[in-house]
Order: C-alpha cells, then structure tokens, then sequence
C-alpha cells in the first residue's frame, strides 16, 4: 500500500468513526446530528445518483428522497457496517427502483428523442478553474459524452463501473454493497471498461 | 503457435482491467507484464483501458445544489406518507374520479350485501330491544290490518311480504311469526301457568327441526326441554304444557296472591285462540336456561288463518317474519309463534 493509499485509509476510518457518533448522536434526539450527516456525505452521494440516473432533476429529487429514507430508518440501523456503506446501499435500491419506475422509463424515453443530452442544472456545473474558454467548452462537451456513454451501458455494467471508476470504491466494497461475488465483481468491471472505451472510440 | 499466442491475448486481455487496478496476483502480474512487453496489440489495449479509468477518475464530481440540505427539511416536514398517498388517489378530483366511483360502488355493493343477508338477524334485535315507548309504532308497523308500504309485497291478510322468505317458506311449509310479549323484568318470569296443550310431535315435525339450519334459525331456535322431560315435569293433567321453573314460581305466586301476569293472560289467550279457530298446538318449546315459554307450533285450518292472524295481532304486537302460504287455498297452515319480550336487555 503506497502512503497516498494508506492516507486515504487513515481518513476513511476516521471519517467512519465519526459517521458512527453523529449516528449515536442522532439516535439519542440530536437532530443536528443528522444535519451534519448530511452535509458530510451529500456530494458523494449526489454524485452517485447523478451518474446512475443520469437525469439531474431527478437526481436531487431522487438524493433527497435516500436522505429521507435515512432519516426515517437510521433506528434500524445495526452498525454492523459502516454507515456509508449502508447509505449506499439504500441509494443503490432507491436508484434501482425508480429506474424500474414506469414514469422514469417514459420520462427516459421522451428525453432521449427530444434532446439527447442530459439536461443542465446548478448541480451538473463542470468546475473547471482553465482560463481559456474554448478549453472549457471541450472540458465540459467531453464530460457529456462521456456521461451519455456510460448512460447507455447495461444498467449491471453501469452500477459496477461508477462505483469502481467514478466513486472510487474498492472491489470489496463493491461485492458488498451490491452482493455480487468477487467473480462478478471483477468481470462486470472489465466489461463495462471494455464497452465503454469502445463506445468512446477515438474520442479520448 | 499462432493459435497458442492469440490464445493467450483473449486471456491477458480478461484481467488487464485488474492489472490497472493492482488486484492481481503476482504471477498473473508478471504473466501481463511479459506479454505486453512482446504484444503490441495488447499493449494498446493496456493503455487506452489505462487512459479511460484515468479519466473517469479525473472528472470532477457532480455536487450537491446549495440549498439541498434545506429542501430536505422542507420535504420532512411534509405531510406522511398516509395523507400524500391519500391525496394522491383522489386529488385532483376530476382525473381521480373513476377511483372514487369504483371505492362508492364497492361500498354500496357492500352495504347492500350487509343489509340483504343480515335484515332478519337485525330486524328480531330491534324488536327485542325496543322500549315501551316504541312499542306501539312498531304495532302499527306491523299492524296486520294496515296497508303495507308502497311497493311491498303484501299477501291476503294485509301482512308486508319479505321476497327473501318466499323460497324458504316453500321449502319449510311453517308461517314464522313473533309475538311481543311483556315480561316482568330479566329474571321474574311471569308466564307460569301457560296452559297450552301440545300434540305429540309428529316425525315430520322433529325432522324440520333437525334440517333446518340456516343461520337466522339458528339464532331464533332455542332448545326446548326434552321429550321426557315435558312430559315428566311440564305435563299437568287438563292443564297442559308448563315449564318447570314456571311451575315452581306459579305454585308461589298462587299461594302469594300475586295476580296474574298480561304474559299469563297472552298465554291462555294464545291457547284459546287456536282452539278457537278450530286448530291444534303441535309444540310448545321453552328457554332452557330461564325455562321462559320460547315459541309455540300450531296448526291453523286454511280458512281460519286470517283471522287467526288477526286476532293474534290484538293480543300483542306481531310480526310475520315468512309470509302466508302461497295463493293456492291449504288445508291447513302450520305456524311457529315465537314470544319475545321487549324489555330484554332493559331491566
């Protein structure tokens, strides 16, 4: 494990055990507590969800709704896991179902033949510090492409590679989060690397 | 050999996505290493794998709109899940309005239901409850001489016809009818002395008894005492059937002097105007815990039915639960009168 790796552990843990207080916290009538949570893991979060559903005002609608789920929940919460993994999991499920949902399906539908794109909102802004215009609108025209790329992969394949690739989630975490086994782990992330790459051909 | 080699690259190829990513053994790292140091072809597909996850990595995540926190507050202190999900199914009403037909329909069908199967059930509760002060409406409800409400059926003798008993009086053959009695109170019994006089039971009366099951009889039927038993104790030589509790009271009440009870009087009458009208008592069944007289089977010759019906309706409030025998004239008509007190349940 290199020190840039074991730092990134060193964090982790801490930010796990802090994660566990303010659940305690929570538990104990603290509604601050909770607030904190929030304010802790809403941008990782946010992101997952934007990459998952690909459509932002779904997104925030849809990371709300998980932080509710949450909040509604955290009583039963076991701390046999750590609590991002567990509200992971329950992003994972939500993102799942509403994916399934009827009205996300035509919605999908109807977008996809009127704009293509994924729609623009405050929370889809690229940062980007470069002080020349035109290569900040290749840094974000870039950024679209590969978001419809990875939009379009099969949904398994899709799930393996954000939290691999764009969540940064180890293997391990990945087969417990989504209780594939190791194989499947392994295998999805190699296929949707492939499928992606060959779906971006030539534009990287 | 060239199968051999390319062989080879469809399995470097499977793990080199675990190669980027450091999780191979180190014997399947070496293999890779080799491989692509000789591969071209694999060394390419090694470095745009490579160059795509850094990128994916590189991108800077989407973040959270500023005001995320504060909307979830907002949507916490919404309405639960009960009250949207209500609002939901009915609100609009406009497009919401089918589901609101399907919930009535379902609800009046229901309702209806209710009231067809269980009217005869409610309708002897009602009797059985109502007061004093009620009773004589309910006289003139069922008053057999009054006319019967609009649209009811209404057989010979002026009494409302229940098109549901039609099918089982045919089938029975017995006019149910039900007398209202006075009582003294819960326990003070006063109908001692009833001095009606039963036929045996013919085969064919024991047989009704025992197949008739449905519910509304089951709840009306109230086991009299035995065969042996009526005529070991209830039995009294040129008086007729008298419970055993009603034979111990009235032998105290003679002695005491009490006068006799209206249910007394209604009893003898009740006698009497069977014999009056040339016809037998069949059956005399008691309560068999308060030994109270539950209900008498007579028979009435066709011709002297209506009046019979008639003169019942003056001793006490009456009701006609199985309508008359058909149009076609009877020989004789076979009726059960049950006595219910209206001050049960009102001590």
């Amino acid at each position: 494990m290199s020190k840039e790796e074991m730092n990134g552990e060193l964090k982790r843990i801490d930010s796990a055990d802090q994660d566990i207080l303010l659940v305690k916290a929570f538990l104990g009538g603290d509604r601050v507590a909770f607030d904190k949570l929030v304010l802790t893991h809403k941008d990782r979060l946010y992101n997952l969800v934007s990459w998952f559903l690909g459509d932002d005002e779904d997104s925030n609608d849809c990371a709300q709704e998980i932080f509710i789920k949450v909040f509604r929940s955290l009583n039963r919460f076991r701390f046999e896991s750590t609590f991002s993994t567990w509200l992971y999991r329950i992003a994972i499920n939500t993102c799942k179902n509403r994916l399934k949902s009827s009205a996300y399906r035509k919605k999908r539908k109807t977008v996809s033949l009127e704009n293509p794109g994924p729609p623009q909102g405050d929370g889809e802004e690229i940062q980007d510090d470069s002080p020349c215009p035109f290569s900040r609108l290749e840094k974000k025209e870039r950024v679209l492409q590969i978001r419809r790329a990875v939009n379009s992969l099969p949904e398994e394949q899709k799930r393996a590679l954000v939290l691999r690739d764009i969540q940064g989630l180890s293997y391990e975490e990945i087969r417990d989060l989504t209780g594939w086994n190791p194989g499947t782990v392994k295998s999805r992330i190699a296929r949707a690397r492939v499928e992606l790459r060959n779906r971006l051909e030539g534009k990287i | 050999m060239k199968e051999k080699y390319e062989m080879k690259c469809a399995g470097i190829k499977e793990i080199l996505s675990q190669y980027i990513d450091g999780t191979l053994e180190d014997r399947e790292r070496v293999a890779v290493e080799e491989h692509i140091s000789m591969c071209e072809k694999c060394r390419e597909e090694l470095d745009s794998l490579r160059a795509l996850v850094q990128e994916l990595g590189a991108l800077e995540p989407v973040k959270a709109p500023s005001d995320f926190l504060e909307k979830i507050h907002e949507r916490l202190a919404q309405p639960s899940f009960p009250k949207r999900l209500f609002r939901k199914l009915f609100v609009p009403f406009p497009i919401k309005i089918p589901l609101q037909l399907a919930a009535a329909v379902a609800a009046a069908f229901l309702v209806f239901s209710i009231v067809t199967l269980q009217r005869e059930e409610r309708e002897i509760l009602q009797m059985s409850k109502m007061s004093p002060s009620k009773e004589g409406t309910k006289k003139a409800q069922f008053d057999p001489v009054a006319p019967a409400p609009k649209g009811e059926q209404q057989h010979p003798g002026g009494f409302p016809q229940d098109p549901m008993k039609k099918r089982s009086h045919e089938t029975r053959e017995v006019v149910e009818l039900v007398l209202l009695v006075e009582r003294a109170g819960r326990s003070g019994l006063n109908e001692r002395a009833v001095s009606l006089k039963a036929a045996p039971a013919t085969e064919e009366d024991v047989r009704e008894e025992r197949t008739d099951s449905t519910p509304r009889r089951k709840a009306m039927i109230r086991k009299a005492p035995s065969r042996s038993a009526m005529e070991e104790e209830s039995f009294v030589e040129g008086v007729g059937i008298t419970s055993p509790q009603a034979s111990r009271e009235s032998g105290l009440k003679d002695e005491t002097g009490i006068p006799s009870s209206p249910v007394e009087n209604l009893s003898s009458a009740l006698e009497n105007l069977v014999v009056q009208n040339k016809g037998n008592i069949l059956r005399v069944a008691y309560d068999s815990a308060s030994g109270r007289l539950d209900s008498v089977l007579a028979e009435i010759p066709g011709q002297e039915y209506e009046a019979f019906l008639k003169k019942l309706a003056h001793l006490a409030p009456l009701r006609v639960l199985s309508p008359a025998p058909s149009d076609k004239p009877r020989e004789k008509v076979r009726v059960r009168i049950r006595l219910l007190s209206s001050h049960e349940g009102h001590p």
